[in-house]
């Protein structure tokens, strides 16, 4: 082999044009024909070798390479050794090309010195005033060298001899290597801590800021570095303990990663490095895997809570040596080092390459040149570790929705990203620079080894990353209570899980306040599109949030900061701990610099909360949207319409065809995403003939605190002449004469507000109201505070008025009527129906083109349809009487009010509880958009006046002809009437029984569909009746405590698809539920609406008071798998419906298998309480089942269907071989990918809807004879069919299965049939048919001792 | 005393232990046995330990099941990707068929415990069964539960042919 290796030289590989290896290009290449042959002595024509025409790039190398280039001072010593008088030590000349050194002629003149290296600056340009002092250039490169040198006079001495080794060294004197000799950096940065002599110095004071100078050692002409051979290390030894609060120190490791264009670099576990300031040069060769050395390094502990880590900060002391070259990636690296050797050792050798082209593969802090850059420099350690991983962050969430200048500013504006952070940042943490020279000479003034507390500075999250932060802590949360909950069990002999562990648990939430958490989130606000629920969103994900207090204007494209919150995490720990924990809980930086979010489990729900507008919120709008500002000014003058919202308020879906078969049943359009889509929300709103019109006057915005002395004026005086006698007039004069007063006053002391009570002003605005009836009988004047969330709140003065009946004085109010009207939300504004309160006030602002106006203003409005669009603005409406805005001072004072979350603080962690309701969650007034201030007794007059309103439209219940416009099977819902019990064979389409509303705590909440170990056979029962009767999904059964009272409602939630957070402990209101099966079982149906009112986590002594009431609730006494008697197929009676009997049998065949995509929408709420909900349902499924004694058909659904057919199980490997199918493993860190089921799912996406059928064989598994067909126009792939083939075939290779099952009657049978069957043209077999209730594995064991116990028994 | 006509249970996998399986005989109908002339069966699952393996790649696997009370010899088919028999039926289907039967048959080991169901038949007048499908137990419980089974079975069922009518 060696005799093959060529040698050539450095200047010869670099003008190749591509840096050549020991492993591939040094090495003659056989194929050649002409292969170059290179030698020290002989130069042949690089023309025709050089693969490279154009030397002025280097071709990067395509492979890893090794590199075999040691380079050593002690070579050139062959040439250099005859120079010194000892052969122990080299010389090298430092500023002359030339490798001569005429020593004699220089030493005597000039200074030397001899000592231990011990600090080297970065290389730095100096404006030079005198350039033909120096040097012929206007600016002199160079850097410092602090060398500790020995203060005895003979070291002193120009004579001393050079070899003499000096003990003490611990005088520092700095040398200055200037022009040629700065080349030298990187040398002298090797030989930090080693022991030199420099000779041919040239001694002169320099300045090193304006008024300050030091002395000091400048290279010259023929200035000489000596290095002895063997090199002393003469590293002073720090003898201060490293206490991490900014010590200098050494540390050496193994670089993890470089992020941030280099100013970051992770060594070992958790220990970064800061290199963001500019003038530090970076090795080329720290790369991933290269060990590297770093000397005079400040330490820090930041003791940020949020992270454990330790920051190595640099500063112009500090030197990187690479110890040893990465062996991860080398070709850029060996690049690098070559010309920087070249560069050192002969600088010509590079001709003909730009410095571009050199530093092009150089890490170049590119920041560092904008505003955010030279921030991040006056930053401390901890504090600028912080900016950069909060930049980075903002950069990630931000950066498709802002612009990358807008993020990281640019050389003269201020991006996002240090707006912010410099917001947040406490003063303590900036540091003045002083430039290289200062802050080396005078190092220990500079302040870097001082590191100021840091440690309450909160970390600003990707939201990927912080969900995942989120799911990891929630996860060891709810394992540490549920191990707590076993022990438990096990002590009392108890265990709550199966032996098949196919049970489920109950759902467990924990709430976190956000003080525990140290973390802040950015984001938008958005309506997911899937969900439909609100969610905070910034580019990396996404998080499901409650705001109660959203302005029902918001803007979706602004970004709020979000400190202050709540944040519930659930989920059930038996599934939760099959994933077992994620590790670590506390999250790594290296999350946030890495592109990927780490991937989540998605076996949690983890829910935000939050208000936007608490007084002592500091969540706030940080970034505008300049649509947010026009919505801001559509609000400043103009008339309002004042609407309410009553207890009628419900949810409808749309039905394409009411005759149609499917129409009945809401089952079936669930999984129809078209219908879903389609669908509307209606909002029965009264329209109060009361007006509001807004003040358009400039000066009017004045800040609360102003308003609230100018009101308490105001309103003394007039209140006394109130009370004096001056009775308001027989007409609206009179009230005028109320504002006169109220104006009056305003003249003399209140200036503005004498303009906000003009009457002129709100004349003029009425003249745009072109409503019909302009004899406006009542006025009341008011101002109205809006709500703002980034600025201060906006007051305007305005007028109520009526707007129908003229009256002669107060005691005629009650003339006035009110009108309903139906208000239509479509799905792009399902949000504002989601923000709208069951009773609360709005305001609707006048537009004569919008349709809610138009209707408005026409003559009956009674039970129309306006439709809601995104351009209909309403703003939620308070009011009181400015009694109460006296005397809640705290309203508008953030220091003194209180809020219901932060309250959470004293509580402890499993109290606490988040309020949900707008009215009782805030102090008045302060989280609806707009608040009125009246007079204390024209608001009892309003009060009076809409209370009597609203008795006399509520009461009159709604016929049937009088919505004949609206949807027939909503108003048919709603006239209901008679109490018919459960189940009948009625033909009426609907569930009737009385509506109800009620409010209560919920205890439990379990579905029908899947194997939860804690579901009463009685509530099954009960729900199959209702499913049988009405031919409806009703897939939850949820337990209600109302009044120590355990009330059943039933239904789907997936229809009440924004109940984010709905479960066990929350305390909800349902609104109009049907009473069905008296009164403590009651329905969901599509007209019912369930708030909740709050959140609370459920503490065990609850739980088990819950547990206790189920137990004992006669009706929903226990019935578990264990109690149906065992039998055989065989024993079976076929025409006796609802037989129950627990089978163990094995699969033959599957007769017919209906899959479906679920609707996302739908199931997203649902399942995601208990657990990841997977997007597969099975309507129906038949099943050929054998236990020995004969077989029968058993007709399964949902997740009993799944279990049959093993789709929870891990797919087994022959499985996509079989299939033939190509799949792409993605997220192999996530376990999913596993089952069967996640494959399905991935084909399902492709085909709503696949029906598989048996043609062949029902009693011999290997001859099935199957046959896949597919709803959607989409081919179906043979892979595809192939794999849902093999499903069905591994359904039938599995073992035993104990199976709850009920005989199937005739009438069943009929129904069966009638329902699905027909439809698919598959025909019955001649065999018992069975209906699956519960499926669960064996345990051999307690099978066979079961079994010995009954045969002895016989 | 009257005989009633055998009862048939051709399409139930009767669970046999093996000594009663092997003392089935056979009727005129090459796919019936019957069992003391009172039952007809076709179907069997039978449980027990490979005790032999006979390997013909892409012809069949031929093995014996030991559940204790006998061996039964087996036979798995693997030359469905070349039979006439299974040419009526689309390729692919065939193929995973195929596929299946090679991995049970890679899992057919001596000495693993197995449970199969298959046809019952006759080679060179002794009764072998013609694998449908197989799985392999792990749990040593399933041997006993399987035991079980079959006396239950018998008792409840097998037995008692009158009922059956």
């Amino acid at each position: 082999m060696e005799e093959n290796v060529t040698v050539i030289t450095i200047a010869e590989l670099i003008h190749r044009g591509c840096p050549l290896t020991g492993t591939s290009s040094l090495h003659s290449h056989p194929n050649r024909r002409n292969p170059p042959t290179f030698s020290s002595n002989h130069r042949p024509s690089l023309a025709s070798a050089n693969s490279n025409p154009n030397p002025k790039f280097l071709t990067p190398l395509k492979h890893p390479a090794v590199l075999i280039i040691k380079w050593k001072l002690p070579e050139s010593s062959s040439v250099l050794s005859g120079c010194s008088s000892t052969n122990s030590f080299d010389s090298f000349p430092l500023n002359s090309g030339s490798p001569f050194v005429n020593e004699t002629s220089t030493s005597k003149l000039r200074h030397r010195i001899h000592g231990a290296v011990e600090s080297v600056s970065p290389v730095s340009i100096v404006p030079c005033l005198n350039p033909g002092s120096l040097t012929a250039s206007t600016s002199i490169q160079g850097f410092l060298v602090r060398v500790m040198v020995c203060e005895c006079k003979l070291c002193g001495s120009k004579e001393n001899k050079i070899t003499q080794a000096c003990k003490v060294l611990n005088k520092p004197v700095f040398v200055y290597f200037c022009g040629a000799a700065s080349r030298w950096h990187p040398v002298m940065t090797k030989l930090v801590g080693n022991v030199i002599t420099a000779t041919g110095l040239k001694k002169k004071l320099v300045f090193i800021a304006k008024e300050e100078s030091q002395l000091m050692f400048v290279t010259v002409e023929n200035s000489v570095l000596h290095v002895p051979w063997l090199l002393e290390k003469r590293f002073p030894v720090s003898r201060t303990v490293i206490k991490g609060k900014g010590e200098c120190g050494v540390y050496t490791g193994v670089v993890k990663g470089v992020y941030m264009h280099g100013m970051i670099v992770e060594l070992d576990n958790e220990v970064w490095l800061l290199l963001s300031d500019k003038l530090l040069s970076v090795p080329h060769s720290l790369r991933v895997g290269a060990v590297i050395s770093l000397r005079n390094v400040h330490f820090v502990n930041p003791r940020f809570p949020w992270a454990k880590l330790l920051i190595l900060g640099a500063c112009f002391k500090t030197s990187i040596i690479v110890e040893s070259f990465s062996p991860l990636e080398a070709g850029g690296g060996i690049k690098l080092i070559l010309i920087h050797w070249l560069w050192l050792i002969d600088p010509r050798s590079l001709y003909g390459f730009t410095l571009t082209n050199l530093l092009g593969w150089c890490y170049t802090n590119s920041e560092s040149q904008s505003l955010l850059g030279k921030f991040i420099e006056t930053l401390s350690f901890s504090a600028r570790l912080w900016t950069l991983l909060v930049v980075s962050c903002i950069r990630k969430k931000f950066s498709g929705i802002l612009s990358e200048k807008e993020i990281l500013g640019s050389k003269h504006k201020k991006g996002v990203a240090q707006m912010y952070t410099s917001s947040r940042l406490p003063s303590s943490v900036i540091r003045a620079r002083h430039g290289v020279f200062t802050e080396l000479c005078k190092h220990e003034s500079c302040g870097c080894g001082n590191e100021p507390y840091c440690g309450n500075l909160k970390l600003v999250l990707p939201i990927s990353c912080f969900t995942y932060h989120c799911e990891a802590t929630g996860i060891k949360m709810l394992l540490q209570s549920d191990s707590d909950r076993h022990l438990l069990c096990e002590n009392n002999q108890i265990s709550s899980l199966s032996s098949s562990g196919k049970s489920y648990g109950q759902s467990k939430r924990r709430i976190f306040p956000s003080e525990d958490m140290d973390i802040v989130l950015l984001g938008s606000l958005k309506v997911s599109p899937y969900s439909g629920r609100l969610q905070l969103v910034d580019m990396t994900g996404s998080i499901d949030v409650i705001v109660p207090d959203l302005s029902l204007n918001w803007s979706a494209n602004s970004i709020y900061e979000v400190i202050d919150y709540g944040l519930m995490v659930e989920g059930i720990p038996e599934v939760v701990d099959r994933l077992g924990s994620p590790g670590k809980e506390l999250f790594s930086c290296r999350s946030i610099f890495n592109c990927a979010p780490p991937t989540r489990k998605e076996k949690l729900s983890i829910i935000l909360h939050f208000h936007m507008s608490k007084a002592t919120s500091r969540n706030l709008l940080f970034y505008p949207s300049v649509d947010w500002t026009n919505d801001f000014k559509e609000f400043e003058s103009g008339t309002f319409h004042l609407i309410r919202c009553p207890y009628l308020f419900f949810f409808c879906y749309y039905l394409r065809t009411c005759n149609s078969k499917r129409k009945r049943s809401l089952d079936a359009f669930q999984g129809d995403p078209v219908i879903a889509n389609r669908s509307s929300m209606f909002v029965e709103a009264i329209v109060l003939p009361w007006n509001l019109v807004l003040d358009e006057k400039d000066g009017s915005k004045q800040s609360t605190k102003v308003l609230r002395d100018q009101w308490n004026q105001t309103m003394d005086q007039s209140t006394s002449e109130y009370y004096q006698g001056h009775v308001p007039g027989k007409r609206h004069k009179t009230d005028y004469a109320s504002s006169g007063a109220l104006s009056s006053g305003s003249v003399v002391d209140l200036g503005d507000v004498d303009d906000v009570l003009n009457t002129h002003s709100h004349r003029d605005s009425r003249k745009e109201w072109k409503c019909k009836n302009l004899n406006f009988s009542l006025e009341i004047p008011c101002f109205a505070t809006v709500r703002s969330v980034n600025n201060p709140n906006f007051v305007s003065s305005g007028i109520l008025y009526s707007t129908k009946t003229s009256v002669k004085s107060y005691v005629d109010v009650p003339n006035l009527t009110a009108e309903k009207v139906l208000l239509e939300f479509n799905t792009e504004n399902s949000l504002k129906y989601q923000l709208l309160q069951i009773g609360g006030y709005y305001i609707i602002k006048h537009h004569i083109e919008d349709s809610f106006c138009s209707i408005k203003d026409s003559d009956n409005v009674s039970c129309v349809k306006a439709l809601i669009t995104s351009k209909t603005h309403i703003w939620s409406l308070t009011y009181s009487s400015h009694e109460v805005l006296m005397n809640n001072k705290s309203l508008h004072d953030p220091s003194q009010n209180d809020s219901s979350f932060s309250s959470s603080k004293a509580l402890a962690m499993d109290q606490i509880e988040l309020l949900l309701q707008r009215v009782s969650a805030c102090s008045l007034g302060c989280c609806s958009d707009v608040h009125l201030h009246l007079s204390a007794n024209e608001m009892d007059m309003l009060k009076l006046n809409l209370k009597e309103l609203e008795e006399d439209i509520i009461k009159p219940t709604v016929r049937p002809e009088e919505t004949s416009n609206t949807s027939p099977c909503l108003w048919n819902a709603m006239t209901l009437s008679g109490l018919p019990s459960v189940p009948t064979d009625s033909n009426c389409l609907f569930p009737e029984g009385n509506l109800v509303s009620l409010r209560g705590d919920v205890v439990a909440v379990h579905g029908f569909d899947g194997n939860y170990a804690d579901v009463d056979v009685s509530c099954e029962r009960l729900c199959d009746a209702f499913r049988l009767r009405f031919f409806q999904e009703l897939a939850n059964c949820i337990h209600v405590l109302v009044d120590d009272q355990l009330v059943r409602v039933f239904g789907t939630l997936n229809e009440h698809v924004y109940l984010t957070g709905f479960g066990v402990g929350v305390n909800a209101t349902f609104h109009r539920i049907l009473e069905v099966g008296g009164s403590k079982s009651l329905m969901l149906t599509s007209v019912s609406f369930i708030v909740i009112n709050l959140i609370r986590v459920v503490k065990e002594p609850y739980v088990e008071k819950c547990s206790e009431l189920l137990g004992n609730s006669d009706t929903c006494k226990k019935d578990c798998i264990d109690t149906v008697s065992s039998g055989l197929i065989s024993e079976l009676t076929p025409c006796l419906n609802c037989e129950t009997m627990r089978i163990r049998c094995r699969v033959v065949a599957v007769h017919v298998l209906v899959l479906e995509q679920k609707n996302r929408l739908c199931d997203d709420l649902r399942l995601k309480t208990h657990t990841r909900a997977h997007l597969v349902n099975i309507p129906l499924a038949g099943f050929v089942l054998d236990d020995g004694s004969s077989s029968c058909c058993c007709w399964a659904d949902a997740e009993r269907a799944a279990t049959l057919l093993r789709l929870h199980e891990e797919l087994p490997q022959s499985a996509l071989e079989s299939s033939g199918s190509t799949l792409k493993w993605v997220a192999i860190d996530n376990n999913a990918w596993r089952t069967t089921m996640y494959h399905l799912e991935r084909i399902l996406k492709k085909h709503n809807r696949i029906t598989v059928k048996n043609y062949g064989s029902m009693v011999d598994s290997s001859c099935q004879d199957l046959s896949v067909s597919i709803s959607s126009e989409n081919a179906l792939s043979s892979s595809d069919e192939n794999f849902l083939k093999f499903i069905i075939f591994n359904a039938c290779f599995g073992t035993f299965w104990i199976l709850v099952a009920s005989s199937m009657g005739p009438s069943a049978i009929r129904c069966l049939e009638k329902q699905h069957l027909l439809e698919m043209e598959t025909p019955m077999h001649s065999m018992q048919n069975i209906w699956a209730r519960e499926v669960c594995y064996t345990n051999p064991i307690t099978e066979a001792r079961n079994m010995f116990q009954e045969l002895l028994n016989r | 005393m009257e005989h009633s006509p055998p009862k048939s249970l051709q399409n139930t996998h009767v669970k046999l232990l093996a000594f009663d399986l092997l003392s089935l005989t056979p009727t005129p109908d090459p796919t019936t046995f019957s069992r003391f002339g009172k039952l007809l069966l076709s179907r069997v699952e039978i449980l027990g330990t490979i005790t032999s393996r006979d390997y013909k790649p892409n012809k069949f696997l031929k093995f014996t099941i030991d559940d204790g009370t006998g061996s039964v010899p087996c036979l798995l088919w693997l030359n469905h990707l070349n039979s006439p028999y299974f040419s009526r039926r689309d390729p692919p289907t065939v193929r995973l068929i195929a596929n299946v039967a090679a991995g049970f048959a890679a899992q057919i080991k001596i000495g693993v415990v197995c449970r199969l169901r298959g046809k019952i038949g006759s080679y060179r007048g002794e009764v072998q069964v013609t694998v449908s499908d197989i799985v392999i137990e792990k749990d040593p419980n399933v041997e006993v539960l399987h035991w079980l089974d079959c006396v239950r079975l018998a008792r409840k069922c097998y037995d008692v042919v009158s009922n059956l009518n």
